[in-house]
C-alpha cells in the first residue's frame, strides 16, 4: 500500500486523538452551554405558541391544559399529602425534642414558617412534579417522537408548540403553585394530628403565631418559586422528550437525564431565588 | 400540483441529482422504490421540508424555497398519511379522525362524532368510531389515518407506504379501494411504495426511485437504463414468485372443493 494513503486525513486524526483534559473540559462546557441555549429556545417556542393561540385553538389547548393540571396537580394530592405529613411531623417532633418552648417563641415560628413556605414546600413539590409528571412527559413525548406523531400533527396544521408545550408547561406551573399551597396546609394538618396525641402543644396559639409570622413576602416567594420551578421542570422534561430521535432505547436514557437535570435545576434555582430574595429584602 | 425541475438534494449519504417530476392536478403518481431508497425524503423535498442543493420545486403553483416548509394556508390543502400508525392513544378513532376539525374549528366532541361518522362509514370503519387505537387492528388504523388525512378535504393527498405494515389481504384491498375512490373523487395523489401491487392503480404515473435517481416509467426503460432494468428484474422475480406461491396456496386451499366437483 502506498505510504501516503495509509496516513489518515487531518480531521480523522484529530477526531481519533485523545483530547487533553483542557480540551475535554472546554468541550463539556460548550455542550452545557448548547444545552441551556436549547432550553431557552424551547421556552421561546412555548411563549410564541402561547401568544399565537387564537379562538378555537385556544379552546382546544385549554382543554388539554386542564387535563394536564388534573394529572399533575389533582392526581398528585396523595403523594404530596404523604410527603407533607411526614416532613411536617418530623420537623414538629424534632422541635419538641430540641426546643420545647418553640410554640411560644415568635422568633422560632418565624424560622419554621419561612422554612416551610419559602424552601421545603416549593422544593419538595417540584421534586414530586419531576418524579410523577416530568418522567411521564419524557416517556410520552419520546414515544410519540419515535412513532412519528410530531410529523403527523404538523401535517394536519397543528402547531407542535401549542399542542405539546403549552398545555404541559402551564399545567406543571399551575400544579406547582397549587401543590405548594396544599403542601403547607397538609403540614399544618400533620401538626394537628400530632398535637391531638401529644400533650404540651398549644395548637391554637401555634396557629396564631404562624399566621402572624406569615408575611405577604413569604406567600409571594412561595408562589413565585412554585411557578418558576414548574416552568423549569416542564421545559427540561419536554426538551428531553422531543430530543428522542429514532430509537425506543433512547427513551429511558432521556428520562433518566431529564430527572437528574430537573433535580439539579430545582435545587440551583431555589438557591438563586432565595439568595436574591434575602439580599433584596 | 407538484413540479420538480432539475432538483438536487441529499438524504443521509445519498445524493440525488437532476430530479425531474411532474404531478398534474387530479393525477396520481406512484413512486416505487426499495426500502431506504429515499422515498420519504423525496416527499419532504416536494413539501419544502427538506433542503435542496439545486433546482426548483413548485407546489400548488408556488415556488417552494429550500427547506422553508409549507405556508399555514397550504397545510390544510394537503393531507398526509404517514408510514407508521400515528393515531393519538388518548383519543378515540372518531376523536383522532376529527382532530383537525376540533383543533382548527373548535368543534366539540359530541358534535364531532356526527361530523366524522359519514366519513368513517365511507372508509368502512363506522363501527369502531368509539374505540381507542389499542383496541383496533392495523387495517382499521390505516383506514382511520386515511380518513383523518382527508377530513379537511385536501386537494393533494400524500400516502407514504399506504400498504406497508401488518396489513392483512383484506386490509390491503380496503386501502386500495379507498385510494381508488379518492382518485375518482378528483383528489391528487402522491404515493410512495415498495409494493409492485400499486401497479393496479389505473392511470397512475409511475416513477422508480432507484440508484439515487427518479426514473419515469416508459416502454423503453428496460433497454435504456441499467439500474432500472435490474430493479425491474427484482420486481418481476418478486411478482412471479408471489404468483407461484399464491397459486400453490389456492391449489391446497380449494383441493376439497375441486375433488367434490
Amino acid at each position: 500500500m502506498n505510504k501516503e494513503m495509509a496516513v489518515p486525513p487531518v480531521g480523522v486524526a484529530q477526531a481519533e486523538r485523545e483530547l487533553t483534559w483542557f480540551e475535554s473540559y472546554l468541550n463539556s462546557r460548550l455542550q452545557q452551554l448548547a444545552f441551556w441555549r436549547q432550553l431557552a429556545y424551547l421556552f421561546m417556542e412555548f411563549w410564541m405558541g402561547l401568544r399565537a393561540l387564537r379562538g378555537n385553538q385556544r379552546r382546544y389547548v385549554k382543554n388539554l391544559t386542564i387535563h394536564q393540571i388534573i394529572f399533575s396537580g389533582i392526581d398528585a394530592v396523595g403523594v404530596v399529602s404523604t410527603v407533607a405529613v411526614v416532613i411536617g411531623g418530623v420537623v414538629l417532633v424534632q422541635m419538641m425534642a430540641y426546643a420545647p418552648g418553640f410554640q411560644g417563641s415568635p422568633f422560632l415560628m418565624d424560622i419554621i414558617t419561612s422554612l416551610f413556605t419559602n424552601e421545603i414546600a416549593p422544593v419538595f413539590t417540584a421534586l414530586i412534579l419531576v418524579g410523577r409528571s416530568g418522567s411521564a412527559i419524557v416517556v410520552e413525548l419520546g414515544t410519540m417522537r419515535v412513532k412519528g406523531h410530531h410529523e403527523a400533527l404538523a401535517s394536519m396544521g397543528i402547531d407542535i408548540a401549542q399542542y405539546f408545550y403549552v398545555p404541559r408547561v402551564i399545567g406543571l406551573t399551575v400544579a406547582g403553585i397549587l401543590l405548594n399551597g396544599y403542601f403547607i396546609i397538609m403540614t399544618f394538618f400533620s401538626w394537628f394530628i400530632i398535637s391531638s396525641f401529644q400533650r404540651g402543644i398549644d395548637m391554637p396559639k401555634m396557629i396564631n403565631l404562624f399566621v402572624d409570622s406569615l408575611h405577604a413576602g413569604d406567600v409571594f416567594i412561595s408562589v413565585f418559586k412554585g411557578s418558576v420551578l414548574g416552568i423549569t421542570v416542564g421545559i427540561i422534561c419536554i426538551h428531553q422528550g422531543v430530543n428522542v430521535k429514532k430509537s425506543v432505547t433512547e427513551i429511558p436514557q432521556r428520562t433518566s437525564k431529564a430527572i437528574v437535570t430537573a433535580f439539579i435545576a430545582t435545587f440551583v434555582i431555589n438557591i438563586i431565588i432565595s439568595l436574591g430574595w434575602y439580599i433584596t429584602r | 400540483m407538484i413540479r420538480l425541475q432539475n432538483v438536487s438534494f441529499t438524504i443521509g449519504t445519498n445524493s440525488f441529482n437532476g430530479v425531474d417530476f411532474h404531478l398534474p392536478r387530479g393525477g396520481v403518481a406512484v413512486i416505487l422504490g426499495s426500502r431506504m431508497a429515499g422515498k420519504t425524503g423525496f416527499i419532504n423535498v416536494c413539501l419544502g421540508r427538506h433542503p435542496i442543493d439545486a433546482g426548483v420545486v413548485f407546489l400548488m403553483e408556488r415556488q417552494v424555497l429550500s427547506g422553508e416548509g409549507l405556508q399555514p394556508s397550504e397545510v390544510r390543502r394537503i393531507g398526509m398519511v404517514t408510514q407508521q400508525v400515528t393515531l393519538l392513544d388518548n383519543l378515540s378513532v372518531a376523536g383522532n379522525v376529527g382532530l383537525p376539525l376540533a383543533y382548527h374549528l373548535g368543534i366539540k366532541e359530541r358534535d364531532l362524532r356526527d361530523r366524522v361518522r359519514p366519513l368513517l362509514d365511507q372508509f368502512g370503519i363506522g363501527k369502531i368510531g368509539d374505540r381507542f387505537p389499542h383496541q383496533i387492528n392495523n387495517n382499521e388504523a390505516k383506514l382511520a389515518m386515511m380518513a383523518r388525512a382527508v377530513i379537511q378535504q385536501p386537494s393533494l393527498l400524500i400516502l407514504d407506504e399506504p400498504t406497508a405494515g401488518d396489513l392483512d389481504p383484506a386490509g390491503f384491498l380496503q386501502v386500495m379501494a379507498a385510494i381508488k375512490r379518492l382518485h375518482d373523487n378528483g383528489v391528487t395523489l402522491l404515493i410512495t411504495t415498495c409494493s409492485p401491487s400499486m401497479a393496479s392503480i389505473e392511470s397512475a404515473g409511475f416513477y422508480y426511485l432507484v440508484d439515487h435517481r427518479l426514473i419515469p416509467h416508459s416502454d423503453h426503460l428496460e433497454t435504456a437504463d441499467r439500474a432500472a432494468r435490474e430493479f425491474f428484474k427484482e420486481i418481476r422475480n418478486y411478482t412471479e414468485r408471489q404468483k407461484r406461491e399464491i397459486s400453490g396456496f389456492f391449489k391446497v386451499l380449494f383441493k376439497d372443493e375441486q375433488t367434490e366437483k
